[in-house]
């Protein structure tokens, strides 16, 4: 008969090896977390790949990393957008690490418009509007707004052509009234200009 | 018949009882995650423990804390209303968070022959319901508990609603309702849930008054928060006060027709990343009736007072905190034999060691002594507990944590002054959709 003591010890021992032994996987999966976005991070440059691993570090704790990964921003965008990250409860991004990430979202943003050919900023084979529905996925619009039903259905945007002109949205879209739960849009005057072709379409 | 309605009726008391005077299982709240498209961790470090986010989300009437960057203009509260989203079920409630745990323990009492038990149940299955009044700063919350420690006994510990005004920077708020007495569960070593099964033993402490922390009673909160820019600083006072038949002494020794009153305040202090201190009190008088259905029971008016201070300090980024508090207790006493007036005096603390090994896996160590003496009895009594534990997400989310702990308590009943020791490992897996 086993002593009850060891019984114990051993139960314990074999739990904690099974929470450990399932941890090991989890960590594997971590450099792989990247869904449906697809990075050779072991061809970038040292810094960048030193990024790339704080990005996946620090951003990941709050929020799923892809999102950020389809946006396109200017380098300054990405600059204010991690300083707004770093701001946040919790972030503990010190200033060197809010660097080393924002310049592994430039790398990547600039290395997959130029591998895409540009073609979100209505490059060859792809009109305005096609361009405009492009960028107004990768920019994450559907989080607060829908189109035909699809994405938020709070603020929907159906309709949209035939009340506003082209200037009208070029203004709400980079300078919002203040009233407005609408973040300024730091966009590329091309990608702006896709945009608003694509809102112009939906009447 | 009648056998059967006895059965029913001690089952249902049982089962409130235990409701009422057990360490209330902590759970996390799904829906914010869901609602905010964020991760568990965003508000955790591991679920149920709070993080600096999660604490100033608490604080912002359940509104995710925004950037406070020193270029851009404090947000004020109703800008952040401003920016929720549509009103949906599935974004303010969470029907399905549930524990499934096996718990072993043996006993041994002095002049008695050890017992051994062992069960694997459904320990939890809670519902929730937590939002905001369509665009206005008024928020709501409630906690309805089907299932509580094993026993199916419905129970609603929390129901409150709140308001809450100012701006990120300088919120204030208050709420009336049913609530957890702890009001704002502090900063991490002062909150009730930690990464080991059990509170710690000053929280969860049943002494002669059978009075713990952890109660839900109704009253009426208020409290003032600060933050600095990139919350590199967070202060808060808070305070609450209950009058009422959930604060009458019934969740103490039983049913009372009596009402008592409670105060309580506490002033924390977040002065590092994740590392805080807090101070606390609590003033009560409460209407109890002794030994309950006995012949010799007896009516009093016990004055209960806590006071207690807690810190914990993160070593690193996120990798190891070390989390102490103490709490002495200065209560009422009346012998239950003799009748006699006395006190009931405890000095308790914890020490506590945890180690995020990485996000989503820790292992947690703490001892906890508590010190208890009390009039009539022969000498101060002392009672220990160790608690060693893992704690692992199994999902990117962090909605599903399976934990793992032993642990040994042993000490002495301070009136009856027999000893007793018991081994317990615990291990359990939340859900929380």
């Amino acid at each position: 008969m086993m002593n009850q003591n060891v019984l114990w010890r051993v139960l314990l021992t074999a739990s904690l090896s099974a929470l450990l032994a399932g941890a090991t996987s989890a960590v594997a999966q971590v450099g792989t977390h990247e869904d449906n976005v697809k990075l050779d991070v072991g061809s970038y440059p040292v810094d960048i790949q030193h990024g790339y691993k704080l990005f996946a570090s620090k951003c990941s704790e709050c929020h799923s990393l892809t999102p950020s990964l389809k946006q396109s921003r200017s380098a300054e965008g990405w600059a204010q957008e991690v300083r707004r990250m770093q701001a946040m409860a919790s972030s503990h991004i010190n200033d060197r690490e809010a660097h080393l990430i924002t310049n592994f979202l430039v790398y990547v943003d600039v290395h997959r418009s130029a591998a895409a050919g540009d073609t979100a900023s209505g490059g060859a084979g792809g009109s305005p509007e096609q361009a405009g529905k492009q960028t107004f996925d990768s920019y994450g619009c559907s989080s607060c707004h829908s189109v035909g039903g699809a994405g938020n259905t709070s603020a929907p945007l159906d309709g949209i052509g035939s009340k506003e002109t082209a200037d009208a949205l070029k203004k709400l879209i980079t300078s919002p009234p203040s009233e407005s739960s609408m973040p300024a849009m730091d966009v590329p005057a091309k990608d702006l200009n896709n945009l608003v072709a694509y809102l112009l379409s939906l009447k | 018949m009648i056998v059967r309605s006895h059965l029913v009726s001690i089952f249902c008391a049982t089962g409130a009882l235990v409701a009422v005077l057990m360490p209330r299982q902590a759970a996390a709240v799904p829906q914010y995650a869901r609602r905010f498209g964020i991760t568990c961790y965003a508000c955790h470090t591991i679920p149920p423990v709070l993080n600096e986010q999660g604490y100033m989300f608490q604080k912002l009437g359940h509104h995710l804390p925004p950037a406070l960057e020193v270029s851009r203009p404090v947000e004020r509260i109703i800008d952040l209303v401003r920016k929720e989203r549509e009103w949906t079920i599935a974004n303010n409630a969470s029907f399905a968070v549930s524990d499934f745990s096996y718990q072993a323990q043996k006993n041994t009492q002095q002049g008695q022959g050890s017992t051994s038990t062992s069960a694997i149940e459904v320990g939890a299955w809670n519902a929730y319901f937590g939002g905001w009044l369509p665009d206005t700063n008024f928020f709501y919350y409630s906690e309805f508990d089907i299932v509580t420690n094993g026993v199916t006994s419905p129970n609603m510990p929390n129901a409150h609603i709140g308001y809450v005004g100012g701006t990120a920077r300088n919120s204030w708020y208050g709420i009336v309702g049913r609530e957890h007495l702890e009001v704002s569960e502090g900063t991490r070593a002062s909150e009730v849930y930690s990464l080991l099964p059990n509170s710690p033993l000053i929280f969860e402490n049943q002494g002669p008054t059978n009075f713990i922390l952890d109660q839900s009673p109704v009253g009426a909160a208020v409290g003032y928060t600060w933050a600095s820019s990139m919350y590199k600083r967070i202060a808060s006072v808070n305070m609450k006060v209950t009058d009422g038949d959930n604060a009458d002494g019934s969740e103490i020794l039983g049913t009372s027709s009596k009402n008592g009153k409670d105060i309580w305040a506490d002033a924390d202090f977040w002065y590092a990343p994740e590392s805080g201190v807090s101070v606390i009190t609590y003033q009560g008088k409460k209407s109890q009736i002794q030994n309950l259905g006995l012949a010799n029971q007896f009516t009093y008016n016990a004055r209960i007072r806590r006071e207690g201070a807690f810190a914990n300090y993160m070593i690193g980024r996120d990798k190891v905190d070390l989390l102490g508090g103490y709490l002495h207790g200065d209560d009422d006493w009346q012998d239950p034999t003799t009748q006699a007036p006395g006190t009931y005096l405890t000095n308790g603390g914890f020490g506590e060691a945890d180690y995020y090994i990485w996000r989503g896996l820790a292992l947690a160590s703490r001892y906890d002594r508590l010190r208890q003496d009390v009039t009539g009895g022969l000498h101060p009594t002392t009672l220990e507990q160790w608690q060693v534990g893992a704690e692992k997400a199994f999902t990117p989310m962090g909605n599903v944590v399976g934990r793992i702990a032993g642990g040994n308590s042993h000490g002495v009943d301070p009136v009856a002054l027999t000893g007793s020791a018991s081994r317990t490992i615990e291990a359990d897996i939340q859900f929380n959709f």
